[in-house]
């Protein structure tokens, strides 16, 4: 009894604790986007888009920003890889690690690959050992900020939200593309691209966007 | 008590069920995978491992469209009982990872969910996979993989076939039911696009299946294929190279007995190019390297950054040719970055790398090159990405070590850049002639052309056929009739054909995924009776196809 009771109490912590947190999120009243669903807290996702260019090498506050064909259709045979960048709201995204899961869609519905990576908020790096993406320790990929990036032509209806440049960081992905299967196999067309975080299991935000390959 | 009151309370109940709920639920199985054969499907997965009340799994059936049914929580079910329009399949302990449905319908799909549960009967949100049986006849068996597989699948001599693709999960399946058995598959860390390269390192003696994969994360990664899945090295090839980043599409070469020659496995050596950015920043992709490493990788014996230019990206695996009294002889296409095209490099006794020839000025290569023998001289073609087809004399250089081989023919079809080439083997003429038929695809078609006596293209031969998004082919000889020359290649309409190599005209075809494109062809005939061509689709499912 007095282990049940302990459990109980435990539960209504938790309870607590959730409900605090519900609050917290949405005190400034900015999160803007809404979450995965209306009953779901707001996504710390604010956008996901493809670029041909390294995100890194973006010129912070270049009033050109970078090159709005970058945003694709991309020439597949001239195009050795892209970046699949996915821009979070740092006052949603908590402080612990999470992972964030981008899943390519081909034109034909098939699952061209998921790609988990394990990402550290505070961009402290480190290394981690997950036997389940991986046989050999791998790094943590740190949160960045870039504030070019936020210059970029948002595409309408591709799952972003408005959020301030100054609470917005992003992670990337590479994909390559000449040479690879989209090229020897043709998968040319427009692809999905979606990308969910999730800490412990839970949601911490979610989006989508597409771009296309073309066989040029 | 006010209104708002209520409320509060109403949602602190609520959420403290959810908490409950959240707190009782196990985790969903992992690495969940659908065997398909004649009337019966085989679903095999990896159980939670670290919820202590996790209890079993729950599996539910429905032909022809994805289960939208869910377990009640607090339910037990019975086989055979029905949850919605779907039924339960298997009601598995928790000592258990897999499910046999039989007696299903061939030609109907079959799509499943696994629910886990705990003590408690609390389901989990469940996973999904879907499965196709056919008779035996037409499709052997086909495994389901998590995303697509494209690359030629590997094999163990008579007894299992062994894939890997974008899901990066190394796969083992019987060849007899394509179900994984014992084989827990294996994470490798990254997408893998080039064969698995497999095989036993110890022939003759206690057998020493291995797997070596080279992953577009950079890694290039050796797998004891015992039922342990165990990783016995990795090797970080693009950190190696000093080009961090960079990644591995093509694949690894394994040299046996590269250079001493003894029975003993010391001298099998690995071979991998890669496929580096800029690292120097001239603006030029000219900074890669051909590594050469110990069997079990732990040593980098070697690499090879190319001539004054540097050396180009890799996208297509090498070649190696054996020869018994010389070094033996790798052929590595590259980008032309670094002004080389073809590098040919003999392995010494060191062990190191000896350039044996560099072919210059014929661009970009794309794809591995394919070899046959005229007499005593082996003869490669090569295929560049602006569609020219070269012929040459795989050992004999123009001008001593280190110059072009000697160049017998090319040709261009006119109709975009070689995906892959193959060739048949030698068609006795008598007299000791022989002749060899080539083939190749591009975007759009598929090409063959005569190689007769004197060693050249008879370009009156010269036929194509239109596949879109043609696959690498396979030339196969003696199928069906004796003397038939056949070639198989995948095609972006889910079909998969069978076609006379010395004409072009289609023989015969299986439609294996209407709506997804079909990967590169293997060939597998390890139980010595069935020859079938194993071939996965974009939709990620490996097929069995018997062809005799």
């Amino acid at each position: 009894m007095r282990s049940m009771t302990r459990r109980f109490t435990m539960m209504l912590l938790v309870a607590g604790l959730a409900s605090w947190a519900w609050t917290a999120d949405n005190r400034n009243g900015e999160g803007g986007g809404g979450g995965i669903n209306g009953a779901d807290p707001p996504s710390a996702i604010n956008s996901v888009f493809v670029m041909n260019q390294n995100p890194n090498t973006l010129v912070g506050g270049s009033r050109r920003g970078p090159d709005p064909g970058s945003t694709g259709p991309f020439a597949s045979y001239d195009t050795p890889q892209v970046w699949i960048v996915v821009q979070y709201d740092r006052r949603l995204v908590g402080n612990d690690p999470f992972d964030q899961r981008v899943t390519l869609y081909l034109p034909d519905g098939s699952v061209y690959q998921r790609m988990i990576t394990p990402i550290d908020p505070f961009g402290l790096g480190g290394n981690v050992d997950r036997s389940d993406i991986s046989p050999v320790t791998i790094g943590l990929s740190p949160l960045k900020r870039n504030p070019a990036l936020n210059q970029r032509p948002q595409a309408p209806g591709k799952g972003g939200k408005p959020s301030a440049t100054r609470y917005t960081a992003y992670a990337q992905v590479p994909l390559p593309v000449a040479g690879t299967w989209i090229t020897q196999h043709n998968l040319f067309g427009t692809w999905t691209v979606v990308v969910d975080a999730t800490r412990d299991g839970k949601p911490l935000g979610q989006a989508q966007s597409s771009t296309t390959f073309n066989g040029r | 008590m006010s209104t708002l009151s209520a409320r509060r309370i109403a949602v602190m109940v609520a959420v403290f069920v959810a908490a409950m709920s959240l707190a009782s639920a196990v985790s969903d199985v992992q690495k969940l995978t659908a065997a398909s054969s004649d009337s019966q499907v085989v679903i095999e997965w990896v159980n939670p491992t670290i919820e202590a009340d996790f209890q079993g799994a729950l599996v539910l059936v429905r032909a022809g469209a994805p289960v939208g049914d869910v377990p009640s929580t607090g339910a037990a079910y019975l086989v055979g009982e029905a949850i919605g329009a779907s039924t339960v399949s298997c009601n598995a302990s928790s000592l258990v990872s897999s499910c046999t449905v039989s007696g299903l319908d061939n030609g109907t799909s079959y799509h499943f969910k696994v629910f886990t549960h705990d003590s408690a009967l609390s389901y989990s949100s469940g996973i999904a996979v879907a499965g196709l049986p056919r008779a035996a006849s037409d499709v052997k068996w086909s495994f389901s993989t998590e995303a697509s597989a494209l690359n030629p699948t590997g094999a163990v001599s008579g007894r299992s076939v062994v894939a890997i693709g974008n899901d990066g999960l190394l796969h083992r399946m019987s060849e007899a039911n394509g179900s994984r058995g014992n084989w827990v598959p294996p994470v490798v860390g990254g997408a893998v696009q080039s064969r698995p390269m497999v095989g036993d390192l110890n022939p003759g003696g206690a057998a020493d299946d291995t797997a070596f994969a080279s992953a577009q994360n950079g890694f290039l990664y050796r797998y004891s294929l015992a039922d342990d899945a165990a990783l016995d090295a990795a090797a970080n090839v693009v950190s190696d190279a000093g080009c961090a980043g960079g990644i591995l599409q093509s694949g690894p070469v394994i040299v046996v007995d590269a250079f001493d020659g003894n029975s003993n496995n010391n001298d099998n050596v690995v071979i991998q190019a890669t496929r580096c950015g800029d690292v120097n920043g001239d603006g030029t992709l000219n900074d890669n390297k051909i590594m050469l490493y110990s069997h079990d990788l732990s040593t980098l014996y070697a690499s090879y950054a190319g001539g004054a230019g540097g050396l180009g990206i890799s996208n297509a695996t090498p070649y190696v040719l054996y020869r018994d009294t010389a070094n033996n002889v790798v052929y590595v296409p590259v980008h032309d970055g670094g002004g080389t095209s073809l590098l040919v490099l003999e392995v010494d006794s060191t062990p190191s790398f000896q350039v044996f020839s560099t072919i210059s000025g014929i661009g970009d290569i794309d794809a591995s090159p394919a070899m046959f023998r005229k007499g005593s001289d082996p003869l490669m073609v090569l295929g560049n990405t602006t569609g020219s087809i070269y012929l040459y004399l795989a050992l004999v250089q123009s001008a001593g070590p280190g110059t072009p081989l000697v160049q017998r023919d090319s040709l261009n079809a006119g109709d975009g850049g070689v995906k892959a080439v193959a060739a048949s083997t030698a068609i006795g003429l008598g007299g000791n002639l022989y002749d060899h038929w080539v083939v190749w695809s591009t975007d759009t078609k598929v090409h063959g052309v005569l190689v007769p006596p004197n060693g050249a293209f008879e370009i009156s031969t010269l036929w194509h056929a239109d596949i879109a998004s043609a696959s690498a082919p396979l030339v196969l000889r003696n199928v069906r009739t004796s003397g038939d020359v056949l070639m198989y290649v995948g095609g972006a309409n889910g079909m998969l054909y069978e076609l006379n190599a010395t004409n072009g005209a289609v023989s015969r075809s299986w439609s294996l995924a209407p709506g997804t494109t079909v990967g590169d062809p293997t060939f597998d005939y390890n139980d010595g009776i069935h020859q079938g061509i194993v071939v996965g689709t974009t939709a990620g499912t490996i097929h069995w196809v018997p062809i005799n």
